[in-house]
């Protein structure tokens, strides 16, 4: 056997060999480290890549939006003066409300801030699984941290941050097998699990029976929902799922708002 | 100094996928240039190449990745391997047989991690009709041009 030969199949079963073991064992700490140190290796360069690639494909529409921002400047110094009144009316009000809140009891209002960042790397395999961000730990971002998208002028759902590096996230997507986000029916309140399916669509289960849905009706993060703001946006009914005559619920199909596959930006939300 | 090549074309050929990936996929269908590049390194270099770079290049692409991390390099490394002991038994230099085998491999890799998915975690990582039909097509466009560059690197 020539040499080639015979160090070719050494490789061929210890490949084999460490890759079933990354796949036997997932949650293993050598595994894990393995990865870890991949990613260590290699965000550092896809960001560069990304920042290089944004820079020069920002070029002509930077050149353009000088111009503008010109005008938009003076246009918006006007505004601004009277912002500044209305600012200082509101500011009065918010403070009694705030009095009438504590006098109610209400429980206190939650706020969310966030920050913009732009997505630079997706998974290879499917778009509408994961995909990297260029913000991170530094940026204040956390596990678990919502994040929304904006398309066509509305705001919706989009997915979740699962790894946090110093300058790089990882977000998981509604869309994503592993996702689920508890959801209810605008107007109607039938409370349901929204789960991702892999493909450019959502599933919401659980849905009572007797629950009557109309196609096009608003999908909505229930109150339920411990990661996600209450009330948020997820998508429309596509379609009602035929009924499965050995389930207690019916389920739909969901066209999330948030078109994955066009999206350069998002929004992640920093809890207080 | 070799070796020193040698990462830098590694790290290159993954940058390369990932801003094909990100920037210039058609409705997220872009082709998977590093099983192409796996493919032109086993037949050009051998099997020892092709399953060493396959093997980082799918972990690479399994780092990228959320689910059953270790397929990508499972495959690209098979890959590698098949490809480099049977490369003297498939002409490469004529088009026809190129694009049929790319055609195939790429077919392959894609029932391949279904497959692995189904056996690891239980369920079929469909990917749509769309890229199992679309994305052979695509690579077969583009590995005359990676077999070309790849071949300037050639060892026989």
């Amino acid at each position: 056997m020539h040499k080639e030969q015979r160090i070719s199949n050494i490789l061929f079963f210890g490949f084999t060999g460490l890759s079933l073991f990354c796949l036997l064992l997932p949650l293993n700490q050598l595994v894990q480290t393995a990865r870890l140190l991949l990613a260590y290796s290699f965000y550092p360069t896809i960001l560069r890549g990304h920042e290089a690639t944004e820079y020069f494909h920002d070029v002509p529409s930077n050149f353009l939006n000088l111009l503008r921002a010109d005008q938009d400047n003076r246009q918006l110094h006007q505004e601004l003066k009277q912002l500044e009144i209305l600012k200082s009316q509101m500011e009065v009000v918010m403070e009694e409300n705030d009095h009438y809140r504590k006098i109610l009891g209400f429980a206190p209002q939650i706020s969310y801030t966030g920050l913009w960042a732009r997505v630079m790397g997706r998974d290879p395999g499917n778009w509408f699984r994961s995909f990297l961000v260029d913000r991170g730990g530094q940026d204040g971002i956390s596990s678990n941290a919502p994040v929304l998208g904006v398309f066509e002028g509305r705001v919706g759902l989009l997915g979740r941050v699962i790894e946090v590096r110093p300058n790089v996230s990882k977000v998981l997507l509604v869309t994503d097998e592993l996702s689920s986000v508890a959801a209810y029916l605008k107007d109607t309140r039938w409370e349901g699990l929204v789960e991702g399916t892999g493909g450019t669509r959502l599933k919401m289960n659980y849905l009572p029976l007797d629950a009557q849905i109309q196609i096009g009706q608003e999908v909505l993060v229930s109150p339920a929902s411990v990661v996600f703001p209450q009330g948020l946006s997820i998508g429309r009914v596509f379609r009602v799922l035929p009924q499965d005559p050995f389930l207690t619920f019916q389920a739909v199909e969901v066209r999330p708002v948030v078109s994955v596959g066009q999206l350069r930006e998002v929004f992640i939300i920093k809890k207080h | 100094m070799r070796f020193i090549f040698w990462i830098f074309f590694f790290v290159g050929a993954a940058m390369f996928q990932w801003w094909w990936s990100s920037y210039l996929s058609i409705r997220g269908v872009a082709p998977q240039c590093l099983l192409i590049f796996t493919v032109a390194l086993a037949i050009h270099c051998g099997p020892i190449s092709g399953q060493v770079l396959g093997f980082l290049w799918g972990l690479f692409l399994d780092m990228l990745g959320m689910h059953l991390f270790g397929a990508h390099a499972l495959i690209l490394s098979w890959i590698g391997y098949g490809v480099g002991r049977f490369r003297r038994q498939v002409d490469v230099t004529d088009m026809v047989p190129q694009a049929l085998m790319i055609w195939i491999l790429s077919l392959t890799y894609l029932l391949l991690y279904n497959l692995l998915g189904f056996l690891f975690a239980r369920e079929f990582f469909w990917w749509g009709w769309k890229i199992f039909l679309f994305v052979p097509f695509f690579n077969v466009l583009v590995a005359p041009f990676v077999f070309y560059f790849v071949g300037l690197f050639d060892n026989d």
